[in-house]
């Protein structure tokens, strides 16, 4: 019982992961990753949105959509849910002080307008992923409704997808650290060593396919 | 027209500090070697490394055939073409004696490795792919050897398997079970024409435990004589040569004891742990992991390449612990029968977060940096 939802988990981490099986969360991964720092923040937020809206989604589709079969309604829902989990999750972060969290008053047509200054690019970007949960969040979200799990089962695979994508986005932000003490040939600078990398990454996790089971 | 592109081609992939990073310093000497009195000059690394490799060399030789010489060949030939070709692009003068073995261990030794770890008399084309996506992919695209965040060797290994895992699942019965030893002719047109059809080939004794689950041990053992008495007739030898040769660039102070004793280490503890003498379910014991596959080859001279392995002494430890752990957990439940590859490239692209969790100093300029963003 308890070995069977452990290699959910771990299935979810690794051979399932996010960004590295499905490639999504790039966004927040090419948006973080630029510090060790904003990578750690941004996992740990990411996985609870993440954690949350999948919960929630398994919840509604088990006690809402499918006892009536209203389950072609099933992606308008988690794009709700998705909503409301960001929203109640920005305005707890707008109670943290300010030295921690810089208090982001735009609304979200503002942010694109905002996003050519650079001193405020990052903050902004970071606002807009936290606020659209990045495509992990619903690409998680569909993925674990697709398997039919349990409510239980459900919580091990968000758990095991949240701590994969925070680990890749934690590991990849120290890879790109050590990346800028480099030369790299012009050619490869920037985003194509980045690429590259992470094709790696993706590699090298193939070899544990098969490993949860 | 042409001279025009190929100088264009030539500005774009040039590296911005003069091309002399191929010296001596490029070794791969840890920091044990570097605080000795008289430091180890590229060519006597080389050396080093290659009289290292040579018996366990030769025992694979002596049971597999003479594929295991024409694989080494092989591959090291493409290496250094492959070699040339991206000197060619990244440098403006490109010589044969940048090239040449003395000037760099990462030159031969990334060719060595894929050689070994491939089926020996494997065609010339394989070869050419792994060693080709290691030093073009693994190398050069990040701007030489210092630069590569994993084991160049290990990408190109692990490129191969994943695009012919046919080709790499074809190895042929070791001498003493089965009569297969080939000619060096024979092993030449094989390499040149493509694998012989005809070919006695056996599952490894890591394929053969991975796909026989559910089995008593004893009676996989009797049923396959290429098993051996430990690690399976060949591997054993083999694995015991390279730890030899691992024990050899421990005294010349080529890499320090904490990567292969860690590794070593994991890997024992773990196999005892699950390892019930009964099941081949339960993987095998921990001398069969110790003797077989890829180990010694990968604690000894794949993990403790110095560019992709955190460079503080506890960082080497969990990191030598990570390739073990790895390594038994690919092996005893993944798709892949060996999992050193894959281990390696996992625990290498995981180096730099090790490195800044167990180092202080470089945790606070890691953080310092953020703080300066």
């Amino acid at each position: 019982m308890i070995a069977e939802h452990l290699l959910l988990v771990i299935g979810g981490a690794l051979t399932a992961n996010l960004t590295l099986t499905y490639l999504t969360g790039l966004d927040v991964l090419a948006e973080t990753t630029h510090s060790v720092r904003a990578a750690t923040k941004m996992g740990v937020r990411v996985g609870i949105g993440l954690f949350a809206s999948s919960l929630l989604g398994c919840m509604v589709q088990r006690f809402v959509l499918a006892p009536y079969e209203l389950t072609y309604l099933q992606l308008p829902a988690l794009v709700l849910i998705i909503g409301a989990v960001c929203a109640g999750m920005r305005m707890y972060l707008e109670r943290i002080p300010q030295s921690e969290q810089p208090p982001d008053e735009r609304t979200a047509a503002s942010c694109e307008a905002l996003c050519d200054a650079e001193h405020a690019r990052p903050a902004v970007y970071q606002q807009a992923i936290t606020l659209v949960g990045g495509s992990a969040t619903i690409a998680a979200a569909l993925l674990i409704l697709r398997a039919e799990p349990t409510l239980i089962q459900s919580i091990a695979l968000s758990v095991g997808m949240a701590a994969g994508l925070a680990t890749v986005l934690i590991v990849f932000a120290d890879l790109r650290q050590r990346l800028d003490h480099l030369l790299i040939p012009r050619a490869f600078r920037g985003a194509p060593v980045h690429l590259l990398l992470l094709g790696m990454m993706a590699l090298a996790l193939s070899g544990l396919s098969g490993i949860a089971g | 027209m042409a001279g025009e592109a190929a100088n264009e081609l030539r500005a774009a992939f040039a590296v911005a500090r003069p091309p002399s990073r191929i010296d001596a310093s490029a070794a791969p000497v840890k920091k044990a070697a570097q605080s000795e009195r008289t430091p180890a000059s590229g060519l006597q690394v080389t050396r080093r490394l290659i009289y290292a490799l040579i018996p366990g060399s030769l025992v694979f030789t002596a049971y597999f055939g003479a594929g295991v010489l024409t694989n080494v060949l092989v591959a090291c030939f493409w290496a250094l073409v492959f070699e040339f070709l991206a000197l060619l692009l990244t440098s403006q003068s490109p010589s044969f004696a940048r090239v040449s073995p003395g000037s760099d261990p990462a030159l031969l030794i990334p060719g060595w490795l894929i050689a070994l770890g491939l089926p020996p008399g494997s065609p010339w084309w394989l070869l050419a792919v792994a060693s080709g996506t290691a030093v073009l992919l693994g190398k050069h695209a990040f701007g030489g050897t210092r630069n590569s965040p994993v084991n160049p060797a290990m990408l190109g290994y692990a490129v191969v398997l994943l695009c012919y895992p046919a080709m790499l699942s074809s190895w042929p019965a070791p001498s003493g079970v089965e009569f297969s030893m080939r000619s060096w002719l024979a092993t030449a047109i094989w390499t040149l024409a493509g694998p012989d059809v005809d070919a006695i080939t056996m599952a490894t004794p890591l394929d053969l435990l991975r796909h026989n689950s559910g089995y008593l041990m004893a009676d996989l053992f009797t049923a396959s004589p290429q098993l051996g008495a430990a690690g399976g007739v060949g591997w054993q030898e083999a694995n015991a040569a390279f730890l030899l040769g691992g024990i050899a660039l421990l005294r010349y102070r080529l890499i320090t004891w904490h990567i292969p004793g860690a590794l070593l280490l994991s890997l024992t503890v773990l196999a005892a742990l699950f390892y019930d003498e009964g099941s081949s379910t339960s993987g095998g014991s921990p001398f069969f992991h110790l003797l077989s596959g890829g180990t010694m080859l990968a604690a000894f001279f794949i993990a403790t390449e110095p560019n992709t392995s955190p460079r503080n002494a506890r960082g080497k430890l969990l990191f030598g612990a990570l390739v073990g752990a790895l390594i038994f957990l690919i092996r005893t439940c993944g798709d892949y029968p060996d999992g050193v590859a894959w281990a390696v490239l996992l625990a290498n692209l995981c180096a730099p977060t090790i490195e800044r969790l167990t180092d202080p100093v470089i945790q606070e300029s890691v953080s310092a940096r953020d703080e300066a963003r």
